[in-house]
């Protein structure tokens, strides 16, 4: 019996060591809703903890589909950095890590709505939808002062 | 006697200084500021329209090249006045032809553009209302290499404000026009730009592509390629035509930036490193650049 017990938590742990182990990649659930020369809005779906890390999951996944994939249907059709987001990021650690776990993608937010309430998910998690309106322009120029993008031309 | 020798000495040093030291009024600190293209919009012209006066009569075109001209300076980029490259034309009589489309290229070519845009705007009447499409086009004047095209709509609308609507068509189109355009320069950034290379031989040569030359005695056109493949950028070289008297390389890729020194450089050096060669092999030869394009004459 005892054996049986060690059996199951050896087993546990290297199950529970092997999915720490995977990497999760964010969902890329941004849809183009409107846009103009600066600004570009989309309707993003987050899921975090409660309510408020899901609303800041659904915004940084604009920027991670802008950054990285490109957005289908809008005026940024390519990725803005490049489509390789581990080296991309990578390279520009200190940038990301500002934009990403600083908060800082909050400054090219003119607003975000969140369309409805949030819903319970698997693993007691929440999700929820919402309008993200993206200063474009800003964006492109902060990436172009820092050095992640080249300037237009050579 | 002493002092004299002291004297001439510093007279001597101060010489040497002045002569040979850099120029402190633009003594940059070994900053090297990468060149960038010239860019010009120009609008589209069918065979005989006259490229002088359909800017002039269509102010649609007109709006359309400064709704275009406005994107590259949102992108912090300046482009070359193809308006006051015109009248600049004019008052030099540099147009020699009548043919409209010899204007154009004598145009692009006066302006020492790298890049041009052209802009063809078609404006519609509709029972469902009046609508502008515009067609933008981005070429490499030398190698005639595509940078960007795109299509670009304004809607259709129960109006004739067709300024209005020309620039709602440019809007449509312009930022993934210049995202694709700088996508295109950041290969060129990384792989090289395209240079022609035209390599022909003067009436008196008695020199052919198939002469033996150097010391393995190799047919000069095999000894050229081998050259190019050690020296195109990357290794990257496509050859349009070898013939007996004629070789051409439509698409030598060459840096931005000399790889051992970071200075700009330019196809004219790529010419002085072909010069080189040919001196090498005991070939004398003639060197024209123009643009991007490299005339040698073997001689």
């Amino acid at each position: 019996m005892k054996q049986l017990v060690r059996l199951f938590v050896v087993g546990v742990s290297v199950l529970m060591l092997a999915n720490s182990c995977r990497t999760i990649y964010p969902s890329a659930e941004v849809n183009y809703l409107s846009g103009d020369e600066q600004t570009l809005t989309v309707r993003s779906v987050g899921v975090g903890n409660d309510k408020e890390k899901a609303i800041i999951n659904a915004e940084q996944k604009v920027f991670d589909v802008l950054f990285f994939r490109g957005l289908p249907q809008s005026k940024q059709k390519i990725p803005m950095v490049g489509s390789n987001e581990s080296e991309e990021k990578s390279k520009h650690k200190d940038y990301f890590d500002k934009f990403y776990d600083g908060r800082r993608h909050k400054t090219f937010v003119m607003s975000s709505i969140p369309m409805g309430k949030a819903t319970k998910i698997k693993g007691g998690q929440k999700q929820i939808a919402v309008d993200v309106k993206v200063n474009l322009s800003a964006l492109r120029n902060d990436l172009e002062t820092f050095g992640v993008v080249r300037k237009f031309g050579y | 006697m002493n002092r004299i020798k002291v004297f001439l000495l510093a007279i001597i040093s101060l010489f040497t200084t002045a002569v040979f030291a850099q120029n402190k009024a633009i003594d940059s600190g070994g900053q090297v500021v990468t060149v960038q293209p010239k860019i010009m919009v120009i609008p589209y012209t069918k065979e005989g329209e006259d490229l002088r006066t359909i800017l002039e009569q269509d102010e649609n075109k007109r709006i359309a090249i400064a709704k275009i001209k406005e994107g590259f300076d949102s992108r912090g980029f300046t482009t070359v006045d193809f308006v006051a490259k015109l009248k600049a034309a004019k008052d030099n009589n540099i147009f020699t032809s009548d043919n409209q489309t010899d204007i154009k290229t004598q145009i692009v070519e006066m302006s020492g553009a790298d890049v041009y845009v052209q802009a063809e705007v078609i404006a519609e009447r509709g029972q469902s209302g009046n609508s502008v499409k515009l067609i933008l086009t981005a070429y490499e004047c030398s190698t005639g290499n595509s940078l960007s095209n795109k299509v670009g709509e304004s809607g259709r609308f129960y109006t004739d404000d067709f300024n209005k609507l020309s620039s709602k068509a440019v809007e449509s189109c312009v930022d993934d026009f210049l995202n694709v355009m700088q996508a295109k320069f950041t290969d060129i950034v990384n792989n090289g730009k395209s240079i022609i290379i035209d390599i022909s031989f003067s009436p008196e040569s008695k020199y052919k592509m198939s002469s033996e030359v150097g010391e393995d005695g190799l047919p000069l056109s095999d000894v050229v390629e081998m050259w190019m493949e050690e020296n195109a950028f990357k290794n990257n070289y496509h050859i349009q035509v070898t013939t007996d008297v004629k070789m051409i390389f439509d698409d030598v890729r060459i840096p931005l930036k000399d790889q051992s020194t970071g200075n700009n450089y330019n196809p004219n050096k790529f010419g002085l490193e072909m010069f080189k060669f040919f001196k090498k092999l005991g070939i004398s030869i003639g060197r024209d650049v123009k643009g991007s394009t490299i005339y040698i004459t073997i001689k």
